[in-house]
């Protein structure tokens, strides 16, 4: 299936962008949950508003090899979600940011050469996971986990990838008790579609 | 103010609480299109509101301090503005040596990790007014003004790189509200007003045309009453003059005003006293009655006719131009003249006799005035048709034509003729069988019928001599129509 249209690759530019702004969102949700101090995290500038971005090489190394295999789901269409899960020390899920992406079969610029309108909506993607209403005070020490829900197809194609990959716990999954849904943000454009929200307790 | 804030304070607990959004006054200012110190009231208000009466305490409130406060090394004092947390807000106020203000910044329902998420909020609502970015702000530039001829493009980078020289000043929030709500109004009531001035001047002219009867009759009533009005000075007169002009401004009104005038001169013939116009008879003060006066009024009344007069002569010239078109052939049959246009230079100075002779001839000015849209009517009508070059071949081979017109006449005696005609009738027929049959059958049957019922052909070749008795009769009833389509012209 071709993806081609002047010249351009908009399969590979999708899933390109897709992935810079997801490394720039799961450093936000960790810088906000304090999953490590804030001294790591510093100001960087990305799609023109102020971020936070991490400076620790183990930390940016890990999130980057996570989104290089993330990058070859997306391309070979196995990528269902994205979710960012913050653990409490039991290792259950207490808030869980969940990223569904979907590439469209021939994805277009669908006149929107230069992005703006996809760095608008990244922005907001941002926005409104820094505002977004969470129970910082009760998670105290907690950690956090990238988990891809994929295909089958998918899992064999990660078995070569730049992690080795395991296969998520039923209890990593799913929060305990009562948890609800907050939908965030949703985007729709010619090169992806995406919409986030949060489960928390 | 009761609704209205209501309105507001549930569109802020939608905001806040239902959508967690955070709500700095920035954005409020332009959602709500108010000012930024409105917004900042709304907020304090929201705020109190929330914690007071629904005991909700789960908001989070940011504040902006300013004030002045020691440099490191503690000899400059410097102004200082930081935007903090409601949690450190007695810290703040207590580092700074003078709080200039305290302003409520933000209101949002999560706890914030981050304050650079508050300028993320601003942005993308920046971003989607970006030339109105200064509308609603207590800090503007007068000296800022935006390039027109630049395109734009470039307009965002020049109005970004004017804000740091911008000058600061600050004016009040609300003031300046008002004021773009008055402008706002005020430019309504200027759209309004157009329409209703484009009504209201609809509705004087129509107005106008539809007094024009009455002023009319006005004006030939007061021809009529010989008022003598010594009291007027010369300066009211003209005046008088002038307004008469403005409001009647009708050429028709004005003609029959001096036609009647003119009548009445002549009629009275210096017997009666000083005529003057009618407006003249409603400005004039009772007052005002001296005999010094009268000499003045005289001259005054003397510089009015010689002016009727001047106007008598340019309104009959008009009208002979007008009535010299359709009537001199007409009269030139009636009358049989021959010598008129050879005598045009004398015919100058006869317009004016011819004037008088028609006003004199008429027996009152309602009838004289009654006649002027009929001529003008007929002109109408007769314009399109081209009477004048039709009526010169009828009138020049009048003669010739005579030997043609007694045939319509003549059958008109009671000459009969046969006319064939095809008819499908039904026959009954009794068949071999003895059985009724019925058929239709074309049958040619002749019949005489009288020539006066004639086709529409013949009737084209009658003379002009029977069209013409046909268009006076034609005309009292098309006089109706046009009469109302010049009344809708002269608008």
């Amino acid at each position: 299936m071709t993806t081609m249209a002047d010249g351009i690759d908009y399969l590979h530019v999708a899933a390109d962008i897709l992935c810079d702004f997801l490394e720039v969102a799961v450093h936000m949700i960790v810088y906000r949950h304090d999953v490590y101090p804030s001294a790591i995290f510093e100001s960087r500038r990305k799609y023109g508003v102020p971020t936070k971005m991490s400076v620790h090489p183990e930390l940016n190394s890990y999130l980057q090899s996570c989104l290089c295999d993330t990058r070859t789901l997306l391309l070979a269409r196995d990528l269902d979600r994205i979710v960012v899960a913050i653990l409490d020390t039991s290792g259950a899920p207490i808030t869980k940011y969940t990223f569904e992406v979907w590439l469209p079969a021939e994805p277009s610029a669908g006149g929107d050469e230069y992005l703006v309108q996809v760095e608008q909506a990244f922005r907001e993607f941002l926005l409104k996971v820094g505002a977004c209403d969470t129970d910082m005070e009760a998670l105290g020490n907690c950690s956090f986990a990238l988990q891809l829900h994929s295909t089958a197809a998918g899992l064999l194609a990660l078995k070569n990838g730049a992690l080795p990959w395991v296969t998520c716990e039923t209890a990593q999954r799913l929060i305990q008790g009562d948890a609800r849904i907050v939908p965030l943000k949703s985007y729709y454009c010619e090169l992806f579609k995406m919409q986030l929200y949060v489960e928390k307790r | 103010m009761s609704q209205d804030n209501q309105i507001w304070l549930e569109n802020l607990d939608e905001w806040v609480n239902d959508q967690h959004k955070i709500v700095t006054y920035k954005w409020l200012s332009r959602r709500l299109n108010v000012h930024v110190n409105q917004a900042k009231q709304m907020l304090y208000t929201f705020v109190q509101h929330e914690r007071n009466t629904k005991h909700n305490d789960n908001l989070e409130v940011i504040y902006m301090v300013s004030g002045l406060a020691k440099s490191q090394t503690g000899e400059i004092r410097v102004q200082k503005v930081v935007i903090t947390p409601e949690e450190q807000l007695d810290l703040v106020e207590s580092s700074v040596d003078h709080v200039n203000g305290v302003h409520m910044f933000s209101v949002q329902k999560s706890k914030l990790k981050d304050l650079n998420t508050l300028y993320l909020v601003d942005y993308n609502e920046k971003k989607k007014s970006i030339y109105e970015s200064e509308k609603h702000s207590a800090i503007s530039c007068i000296a800022a003004r935006q390039k027109l001829d630049v395109p734009t493009p470039e307009q965002p980078q020049s109005v970004q790189g004017q804000a740091p020289v911008s000058k600061q000043t600050e004016q009040n929030g609300t003031h300046q509200a008002r004021q773009s709500t008055v402008k706002s109004s005020h430019q309504k009531n200027a759209a309004k007003k157009g329409i209703v001035s484009m009504f209201a001047n609809h509705k004087a002219a129509s107005k106008d045309t539809g007094k024009k009867d009455d002023i009319k009759k006005e004006d030939e009533q007061e021809g009529k009453q010989k008022l003598v009005q010594a009291e007027k000075g010369s300066q009211k007169n003209v005046n008088g003059q002038k307004k008469d002009k403005a409001k009647i401004g009708n050429l028709m009104a004005c003609f029959g005003k001096q036609a009647a005038k003119a009548a009445e001169k002549q009629s009275a013939n210096g017997t009666n006293e000083k005529q003057q116009d009618p407006c003249i008879k409603e400005t004039k003060k009772p007052t005002e009655a001296p005999k010094k006066k009268e000499e003045i009024a005289m001259t005054a009344s003397k510089v009015d006719k010689q002016k009727q007069a001047k106007d008598d002569a340019r309104t009959a010239k008009r009208e002979d131009t007008k009535k010299m078109n359709t009537k001199r052939k007409t009269a030139s049959k009636k009358k049989g003249r021959s010598s008129e246009d050879e005598e045009e230079p004398v015919a100058k100075k006869k317009r004016r006799r011819i004037r008088a002779a028609f006003s004199d001839s008429s027996s009152s000015e309602d009838e004289a005035m009654q006649e002027e849209p009929q001529l003008d009517f007929e002109e109408d009508i007769e314009e399109p048709d081209s009477p004048v070059k039709l009526s010169l071949p009828a009138t020049e081979s009048s003669d010739e034509m005579i030997p043609d017109t007694p045939q319509p006449t003549a059958p008109s005696g009671g000459s009969k003729r046969r006319i064939h005609k095809r008819k499908l009738v039904s026959k009954t027929v009794v068949d071999d069988d003895g059985f009724m049959v019925t058929e239709k059958v074309w049958e040619s049957s002749s019949e005489e019928e009288d020539a006066s019922v004639e086709p529409p052909e013949k009737k084209v070749c009658k003379t002009k001599e029977e069209k013409s008795p046909a268009k006076t009769q034609k005309s009292p009833t098309k006089t109706k129509q046009p009469s109302v389509m010049s009344f809708f012209k002269k608008k």
